[in-house]
């Protein structure tokens, strides 16, 4: 029994860790506090790890997780606005990074978005989730997901057409 | 479905695979180019999106669970209490380890994970061969495998149980074991960034202790119980260091 959690626990780490760190980065812009809140999410979802009956649905309880110590830690305060430059680490030092223009112009584009509109949008290009999941995740309504999903690559075309991206005017 | 009920459900789950979207998208030429524009788009947002994933995340993970779970192995690993209850003499880290940690206090975090992955595991990691003074006196060998690595034993030591040199991050490190207060306490040498200042990490299962010396870092590790302090001006007094 104590086995089988463990393997259990490890299967979550080993699966799932670089896609929350990723989620934690976008959500925190900030590197040493995304992977504090990921090591927290984890220790919690250790000791919480009985209350997971559907393998299946872990992807999203471990997000889910992730956003409440994330409220718990961070939302009250008052966060200092990140420049975009210090998001994007050196090249040098970090080669896997894709360091293109364009990508570059993405990623501004998705940083210049309202952090309502941005995060469903990281969890659902980066993690893959559907609107359904994402309003679980978040607490809110499909429909709002929805919206909020409509409006945020509505702004990311405008965003990128302005950076001659060679993205066409949405037509909607 | 008509074109602006698929543009708009495209903007918002584009991956969506029910028959109304999918029956448009395929008999829609504009709606599939605009939905193709989509595809696109969101391809490249993932690939910018993946920002680099720290090295050592899963092992700062695990040793976060292992350090925070009160009921962990105290029954079902004994043995590797007898492990914890060791002494880390020398541990030599290496560059490319601490050149992957930006800040001193992960550098330090870092050494503290790996000493314990290193205590847990240490048995995979012996190098029997080779080591300086092998076969003698574990007082007079632990003396000769300092040496190894720039420390000099002048001083009175509490009587040494076993020394090793072992591998670490690929790199070669010291390893030896003390009888504590309440254990075996074990100790390593890190070799590689030199904190600035001592440090504690106390948890559940282990307590360890980094204290610069050196060109690296001594760890020292033992039951959360044990006074590792008494340990280290032990080792502090005992051992001078080249510069």
């Amino acid at each position: 029994m104590r086995r089988s959690k463990h393997t259990k626990f490890a299967v979550l780490i080993e699966g799932l860790s670089s896609e929350l760190y990723r989620y934690a980065y976008w959500k925190c812009r900030d590197r040493i506090q995304a992977e504090e809140l990921v090591q927290e999410t984890y220790l919690r979802a250790w000791k919480a790890l009985d209350s997971l009956r559907d393998a299946s649905a872990a992807k999203s309880w471990l997000f889910t997780i992730f956003r409440r110590e994330y409220a718990r830690q961070f939302e009250r305060k008052r966060h200092q606005e990140v420049d975009f430059e210090d998001l994007i680490e050196s090249p040098t030092a970090r080669p896997t990074y894709d360091t293109s223009s364009e990508a570059f112009a993405l990623r501004r584009a998705l940083a210049e978005l309202a952090e309502d509109y941005r995060e469903p949008l990281v969890l659902q290009v980066l993690g893959g989730f559907s609107c359904e999941e994402i309003a679980d995740i978040m607490n809110i309504s499909s429909s709002a997901v929805m919206t909020r999903l409509f409006r945020a690559r509505k702004q990311m075309r405008e965003l990128l057409t302005d950076d001659n991206m060679g993205v066409n005017e949405v037509s909607v | 479905m008509n074109c602006l009920e698929f543009r708009r459900l495209c903007l918002s789950e584009p991956a969506t695979s029910t028959d109304a979207y999918v029956t448009h998208r395929r008999t829609c030429d504009e709606c599939r180019r605009f939905a193709e524009g989509i595809d696109v788009i969101d391809g490249k947002l993932q690939n910018a999106m993946r920002v680099p994933v720290p090295e050592n995340l899963t092992t700062r993970i695990k040793l976060r669970q292992i350090l925070g779970d009160e009921h962990k192995k105290r029954g079902s690993r004994p043995w590797q209490w007898a492990l914890a209850a060791s002494v880390f003499l020398t541990v030599t880290l290496s560059g490319f380890f601490a050149y992957q940690i930006r800040a001193a206090h992960r550098y330090a975090e870092a050494v503290q994970v790996a000493a314990i992955e290193h205590v847990e595991n240490y048995h995979d990691h012996m190098i029997l061969g080779g080591a300086p003074g092998a076969g003698a006196p574990p007082q007079e060998q632990f003396q000769q495998v300092m040496a190894t690595f720039g420390g000099r034993v002048t001083g009175t030591m509490a009587p040494v149980e076993r020394v090793f040199i072992c591998a670490m991050n690929k790199r070669p490190i010291a390893h030896a074991e003390l009888p504590g207060a309440s254990g075996i306490v074990t100790v390593l040498y890190v070799t590689g960034e030199r904190l600035a200042e001592a440090t504690e990490f106390a948890g559940d299962t282990y307590k360890v202790m980094l204290v610069p010396a050196g060109s690296g870092n001594l760890v020292v590790l033992g039951r959360p119980e044990e006074p590792l302090m008494d340990v280290v001006k032990t080792l502090k007094n005992a051992i001078s260091w080249e510069i």
